[in-house]
């Protein structure tokens, strides 16, 4: 597959756990896909002219955003993570994750959580911690002369993972179907397996290590840093989706407040309010004018926008200074002065 | 854009190496096997790929963790990150007996490395010295290692020493178990690392000793009854099959380890007083005797310390006590060495990693399924040795090729003719192989670092004799054909 100069790609799940989330995130982004194309695994995002939506399987997704064939692309950071060899404790939090062209734009999108976790059949008694692993595979290999084996789809992290820990005599065994029998049938001797709760794990009489956290992931957004860096459009396309993603994120750790209030005026409903511990808004209260149809005091609107936490307190607040009738509204985006994401990306590609 | 005319650059850690420094480390690499070779050393080569089994058996988990493996039809296989496993194997396959085998090499070796920008292909030369104990060998290994740097040029270098033999008999006499003792030997290189510690090596231990520092809580020792209490009762409650079986064994194993966490505890406390005596040889030497006495520890440990007295004594000609530091709580982080190990550092160079290291490893030959074979050696670092020796003078760009110019196409064969006549005098000689004119030709001559250009044109064919450009000063003159090879070129270095 050969990318021209005037598409831009992005590669999003086609299957599985991570398609429909992803399509209804890039909606409450505003960046819905519309698949309109007769052609199935074709689609469009409106809000980014230019930009063509190909589904692929998400193992996929990575190889095709590392060599190019797709700019940009959204599936689990487990994958990245094994297709990079890269480990949490090495990643200062903030910093960029790469790898040759591979780029991972937004690394916690906020859905898809699973994590990569080492499991041991229940029965392992002698097998607290990782640690405990090292005893196994000396035992293992005094015993049967041969190395313990892990059943995984993650060889790279895992390897890393435990050398780290100090376990070294250790094959993988690579596994496709599911992994949660392999110790029971023999094919190995513990799992390193992708678990969301890890309920399978238990009903498959594995118990998950409680230091055995390979690799923690969820979806994210990754970029091929050639592609970016030649690609003006593309470049364009891809801070337009942080943009909005991250506005949107933002957003919703906020509400906007609308109270009505008497006051003598309108700097006196202000102080009023931004005397209150919760309703200092991000810079200040907006207040505005009530035209009553009868007369009576002057009452005027106060709006702000709070930290969605603090807000019963809020209310409760506003009650106090005597406000009527308060509206409460989900913040759609909220843009700050400037987008941390675009910074690092735009840093790391003009660089 | 188009897959084909994508711009394709190399990997992350891996690097070009460029003519000019390409011919300085060639040059090294040469000074140091003839260095090897004076010493008896015969060359011997081995693969770049091995199986990843044989690289593992006897590395450290450091080693394991940057091994470059990846799996090819079924099988596991690495790039080597190292020659001794390599040439031990080679010694057995190669059914090489001589006692002593003496053995050099040179090449890439690989290491995974996870900091940023950090070179992941170096060049290792080295030698091994197979079939030989005791202190004349260990000497030998120690001075070679040093006529290495010194015999590069470098001047301020020194070489810190231990002795894994003497670590491990104390370990044992103190009744530390197989698994704890080589578990300290691994943090060895912790306990001396900067900004390291003891305290360290207390955390890295912790998992599977619990605290060393101070005696057994009685609630540990309440949460180790306290698993044994579950065992026992969940092996009651279930079928007596051959896997549970098993795990009580792996049980009863790991609770028995548990019972050497306050030996470990003592092993580390008297490393950590070794390491705090290192210094000078003699003086270092003086310190552990009296530690060892101290610790009621003499006896097997003191011959050891004699024996190196006999090394330091034998080796001191080659390699001035003032350069070398004796720390024997020294370790590295490859798990084969059973005596004498030693790493050469240069003051120079930013940060800490040496320029080379090596030392003494009589159980890997066995280990890896040959007879039981006493063996020492030594590998440096090239590119590490280049920058250490480029930190300490700068280079003067080299100029040593000749250049010989037709000034015309009539000329081609004379002129093909004198650079045949000075390459036999052993000189390096370009031929101008570009129709330009003779501005052009010098503009180039310049650009490549030419020492001298060589004009041959009809009047110098019809007279017998040849212009000499210098580019040093541009000056010329001539020299008759007849006298080529008596005449003192001015300008002229000899590469060689």
């Amino acid at each position: 597959m050969v990318n021209d100069k005037q598409t831009i790609r992005i590669a999003l799940a086609s299957k599985g756990e991570l398609e429909q989330p992803t399509l209804d995130f890039l909606a409450k982004c505003g960046l819905a896909v519309s698949k309109t194309n007769p052609r199935q695994y074709i689609a469009t995002i409106p809000a980014l002219p230019g930009v063509e939506v190909i589904f692929q399987r998400p193992p996929d997704i990575v190889t095709l955003v590392r060599e190019g064939d797709a700019d940009l692309g959204i599936t689990g950071y487990d994958l990245v993570a094994e297709a990079i060899g890269l480990l949490d404790e090495d990643i200062e939090p903030g910093e960029l994750r790469e790898d040759g062209d591979l780029l991972v734009l937004h690394e916690a999108l906020g859905y898809g959580k699973c994590a990569l976790v080492l499991a041991v059949p229940e029965q392992w008694l002698d097998v607290e911690t990782t640690a405990d692993l090292i005893g196994v595979a000396a035992y293992t290999r005094e015993k049967h002369a041969r190395s313990l084996r892990i059943a995984t789809k993650y060889p790279s992290l895992v390897r890393a993972f435990l050398y780290r820990k100090g376990l070294t005599s250790f094959n993988t065994v690579a596994a496709s179907g599911a992994l949660e029998a392999a110790p029971t049938t023999g094919i190995a001797d513990l799992i390193a397996d992708i678990s969301a709760s890890g309920t399978t794990l238990r009903e498959n009489r594995l118990r998950v290590l409680p230091d055995g956290t390979v690799v923690k992931a969820q979806a994210v957004l990754i970029g091929n840093k050639r592609n970016l860096r030649q690609h003006e459009a593309a470049l364009a396309a891809a801070c337009t989706m942080l943009e909005l993603i991250e506005a949107y994120q933002k957003a919703r750790q906020y509400t906007t407040l609308t109270a009505n209030l008497a006051a003598e005026s309108a700097a006196a409903a202000a102080a009023a309010i931004s005397g209150l511990p919760d309703c200092g808004g991000l810079l200040g209260p907006t207040v505005s004018s009530v035209y009553q149809q009868a007369g009576g005091s002057t009452w005027y609107t106060a709006s702000i926008v709070i930290e969605s936490s603090k807000l019963v307190a809020a209310v409760q607040q506003l009650r106090s200074v005597g406000s009527h009738s308060i509206t409460a509204a989900p913040v759609g985006y909220l843009f700050g002065e400037s987008s941390p994401l675009v910074e690092r990306l735009l840093a790391r590609v003009k660089k | 854009m188009s897959a084909e005319s994508r711009k394709l650059t190399r990997l992350k850690g891996m690097a070009d190496v460029l003519p000019e420094e390409a011919e300085r480390r060639a040059h090294l690499a040469a000074q140091l096997a003839g260095c090897y070779a004076r010493a008896g050393y015969l060359p011997l080569e081995t693969p770049l790929l091995e199986r990843s089994e044989l690289l593992l058996r006897r590395a450290g988990d450091q080693l394991a963790e940057r091994l470059y493996s990846f799996e090819h039809r079924g099988r596991q296989l690495a790039l080597r990150p190292e020659f001794t496993t390599g040439v031990a194997r080679a010694y057995i396959e190669g059914g090489m007996s001589g006692t002593p085998t003496r053995l050099r090499y040179s090449g890439p070796v690989f290491l995974e490395n996870s900091g940023r920008g950090r070179p992941r292909q170096f060049t290792q030369v080295g030698f091994e010295l197979i079939g030989a104990a005791g202190p004349r060998a260990d000497a030998e290994a120690l001075t070679l290692a040093a006529a290495t740097v010194g015999g590069g040029g470098l001047r301020d270098w020194n070489i810190e020493v231990g002795h894994l033999g003497l670590v491990s008999i104390l370990l044992d006499q103190l009744g530390l178990d197989h698994q704890a003792s080589s578990l300290l030997v691994a943090n060895l290189e912790n306990l001396n690392r900067p900004g390291r510690s003891r305290l360290y090596v207390e955390e890295r231990l912790a998992p599977f000793y619990g605290p060393l520092s101070d005696p057994p809580a009685l609630e540990a020792e309440a949460g180790r009854e306290r698993i044994s209490g579950e065992a026992a009762l969940a092996l009651f409650a279930s079928s007596n099959d051959g896997a549970q079986g098993e795990v009580y064994e792996r049980l009863r194993i790991k609770l028995g380890r548990r019972q050497q966490s306050g030996l470990v505890g003592r092993g580390l406390a008297l490393l950590d007083e070794l390491s705090k005596a290192a210094g000078e040889p003699f003086a270092a030497l003086a310190a552990a005797r009296a530690i060892l006495r101290a610790h009621g520890l003499d006896g097997r440990g003191s011959a050891i310390l004699d024996e190196l007295e006999r090394t330091f004594n034998i080796a001191a000609g080659d390699l001035p006590p003032e350069r070398v530091r004796l720390n024997l709580a020294f370790g590295r982080g490859l798990l084969y060495y059973t005596g004498i190990l030693f790493e050469v550092r240069s003051p120079s160079l930013p940060d800490d990693a040496p320029l080379g290291g090596g030392g003494r490893y009589d159980d890997l030959i066995a280990a890896l399924g040959g007879p039981p074979t006493p063996a020492c050696g030594f590998a440096c670092t090239l590119e590490r040795l280049s920058a250490a020796l480029t930190s300490e003078r700068e280079l003067p760009p080299p100029r040593y090729h000749l250049m010989v110019v037709p000034l015309g196409s009539d000329d081609v064969a004379a002129a093909l003719q004198l650079a045949a006549r000075l390459r036999q005098m052993g000189k390096r000689v370009e031929m101008e192989v570009v129709e330009r004119k003779l501005d052009a030709s010098l503009r180039y001559a310049d650009r490549a670092r030419i020492s001298t250009v060589f004009m041959i044109g009809p009047d110098e064919r019809a007279g017998g004799y040849v212009t000499l450009h210098d580019m040093s000063n541009r000056t010329e003159r001539r020299i008759a054909l007849t006298r080529l090879e008596t005449v003192d070129w001015v300008g002229e270095t000899d590469g060689e």
